[in-house]
C-alpha cells in the first residue's frame, strides 16, 4: 500500500512539473505549484529513506542469521 | 617237592608274563573284538571310566580311556563294546581296553532310522521346496516343550531379550518316555489350528535313547505337515533328529530358536523406539533446509526491492532538481526578473508590441513597465 501511496505522490509531483512548464501561470501560481512541490518531494524521500531503512535492517537480520547457523552464504 | 628234567629251564616272572602279553599281543582274536555284557561297577577318573562287563558265564574287567568320547553308560545297562584284551605284566592282570560303548541294539537302531529316513526322503518329506518361509516378523509364538525343564526358561527369556510385545504360548508337552510323541503330536495339531506365525519345537540335548520320539515317524510326519511354519530346535548342535529335516527350519538350540524368531519383531521394536528421534531430526533437518530456501528467495526480493527504491530515489532526485529550477523566487534571489503581461509570463521578447505594459516581478515587489 504505501509503494502505492509512493507512485501516487510521484504521480502528482510529476503533475505538478508539468504544470509549472505552462507559460499561462502567474508568479504566484508558480510559487503556490513550487510549494506543494516542495512538500511532496519532501513526503517522497522521506518514504524513499523509510523503506532504504527496512532494506538494510533486513540484510542485517539475514547476516545474524547467517552467522548463527554457520551459513557463511 | 618238584621234579625236573635236567634240561628243563626255570624261568623267571618277568620272562612269563611278558610270555603272555606276547600271546595277548600276537593273538587276532583278541584285538578290535565286540563284545555284549552288562555293565558293573563303573568309576571315572578323568576321562577314564574302569568297568566289568560281565554276563551269565564270565566277566572282563575293562578301561575306557575316552569315555567322554563315546555313549557313557551305567551300571546295570547291557551295551556292546568295541576293544582289545591286554595283559599288563607289572600287575599281573588283564584288561579289557574299550575304544567304544552303545546301548545293545543301537546299530539295529540306527540301521532303521537310516532307512525310515531313506523312506522319507523318498517320499519328498524332506524336500526344500516342501519348506515354508520363517517370516521374519513374528507376532505370535507357539512353544511346544516341557514347562518343567530348563529351555522353556531359555526361549522365554532370549526371546524377551529382544522384544517386550512378542505373544508367546507355551504347550506343555513330554519330551522324552512313551507318550512323548503323542503329546507332542497333539500339541502340534492344536497349535496348528491357532493363529500362530511360528512353533518351536524344542528339549535339550539328551542320549539317542531319549531324543528317539523326535525320530518316531508319526511325529516327523506331524511336523511335515503342519500348516504353521515350524522350527526343530532339539538338543545340540551335534545331536540331528528325523524332525530337523521335516521342519521348515532346524535351529542348532533352543536358544538359537529364540533368536531367529525374535530378531524381526525385536529389530522392528527398537525402530519404533528410535522413530520420534528419527522423526524429529528429518523435521530439523527439512526446516533448516526450508528457512534457508526462504532466506534465498527473500535475499532475493529484497535486492530486487532495494534495486526499485534506488531508481525511486533517482526519479525522484531528478524531480526535485527540476522542482528547484522552477522556483520563481529562487531564481529572482539571483537577479533574475518574471516579466507578465495579460497573457501570463513573458518567454519571448518577440511577443510584446511597442507601447505594451508588462509587470515585472522582482524578489522584494513588482513594478509596472511600458515596452518601447
Amino acid at each position: 500500500m504505501k509503494t502505492e501511496s509512493l507512485e501516487n505522490q510521484m504521480a502528482k509531483l510529476k503533475a505538478i512539473l508539468a504544470e509549472m512548464e505552462k507559460q499561462d501561470k502567474t508568479i504566484d501560481e508558480m510559487h503556490e505549484l513550487y510549494v506543494k512541490g516542495s512538500e511532496l518531494s519532501k513526503q517522497i524521500n522521506k518514504e524513499l529513506n523509510s523503506m532504504m531503512g527496512q532494506v538494510k535492517l533486513f540484510n542485517n537480520d539475514m547476516t545474524e542469521y547467517a552467522s548463527e547457523d554457520g551459513d557463511n552464504e | 617237592m618238584i621234579s625236573k628234567s635236567s634240561n628243563q629251564p626255570i624261568l623267571t616272572v618277568e620272562t612269563v608274563c611278558g610270555y603272555i602279553q606276547g600271546v595277548f599281543n600276537a593273538e587276532e582274536l583278541l584285538h578290535n573284538v565286540l563284545v555284549v555284557g552288562e555293565i558293573s561297577g563303573i568309576s571315572l577318573s578323568g576321562e577314564t571310566a574302569y568297568f566289568t562287563l560281565k554276563d551269565g558265564g564270565g566277566q572282563l574287567p575293562c578301561v575306557c580311556f575316552n569315555i567322554f568320547d563315546t555313549y557313557k553308560p551305567k551300571s546295570g545297562d547291557k551295551v556292546v563294546v568295541r576293544g582289545s584284551a591286554a595283559f599288563y605284566p607289572r600287575g599281573g592282570k588283564m584288561s579289557f581296553n574299550v575304544y567304544a560303548i552303545e546301548p545293545e541294539g543301537l546299530g539295529e537302531q540306527f540301521a532303521m532310522l537310516e532307512q525310515l529316513k531313506e523312506k522319507l526322503t523318498a517320499e519328498g518329506l524332506f524336500d526344500s521346496e516342501r519348506k515354508k518361509r520363517i517370516p521374519s516378523v513374528i507376532k505370535n509364538l507357539c512353544v511346544i516343550t516341557s514347562v518343567k525343564g530348563a529351555v522353556v526358561f531359555d526361549i522365554l527369556s532370549t526371546v524377551r531379550k529382544y522384544s517386550a510385545i512378542m505373544n508367546i504360548t507355551v504347550i506343555d508337552a513330554r519330551v522324552q518316555g512313551d507318550n512323548a510323541v503323542s503329546t507332542i503330536a497333539n500339541a502340534l495339531a492344536e497349535a496348528d489350528e491357532q493363529e500362530f506365525d511360528v512353533i518351536i519345537v524344542a528339549r535339550g540335548g539328551g542320549s539317542f535313547e531319549e531324543l528317539s520320539p523326535f525320530n518316531d515317524e508319526f511325529l516327523v510326519r506331524a511336523v511335515a505337515e503342519c500348516q504353521t511354519p515350524v522350527i526343530s530346535a532339539v538338543g545340540h548342535e551335534t545331536d540331528y533328529t528325523l524332525c530337523d529335516f521335516a521342519a521348515d527350519l532346524r535351529a542348532l538350540t533352543p536358544t538359537a530358536a529364540a533368536e531367529v524368531v525374535a530378531q524381526g519383531l525385536g529389530a522392528l521394536e527398537n525402530q519404533i523406539r528410535m522413530m520420534p528421534e528419527r522423526i524429529n531430526a528429518a523435521f530439523h533437518y527439512a526446516i533448516a533446509a526450508r528457512l534457508n530456501d526462504v532466506r534465498q528467495t527473500m535475499r532475493h526480493i529484497v535486492g530486487y526491492y532495494r534495486q526499485a527504491i534506488l531508481r525511486k530515489i533517482a526519479e525522484a532526485d531528478g524531480m526535485t532538481a527540476a522542482l528547484e529550477a522552477k522556483n520563481p523566487k529562487k531564481l529572482m534571489r539571483s537577479g533574475y526578473v518574471i516579466a507578465e503581461n495579460d497573457k501570463g509570463r513573458v518567454t519571448s521578447a518577440k511577443t510584446l508590441a511597442i507601447g505594451e505594459e508588462i509587470i515585472l516581478h522582482f524578489t522584494d515587489g513588482t513594478v509596472r513597465a511600458i515596452v518601447k
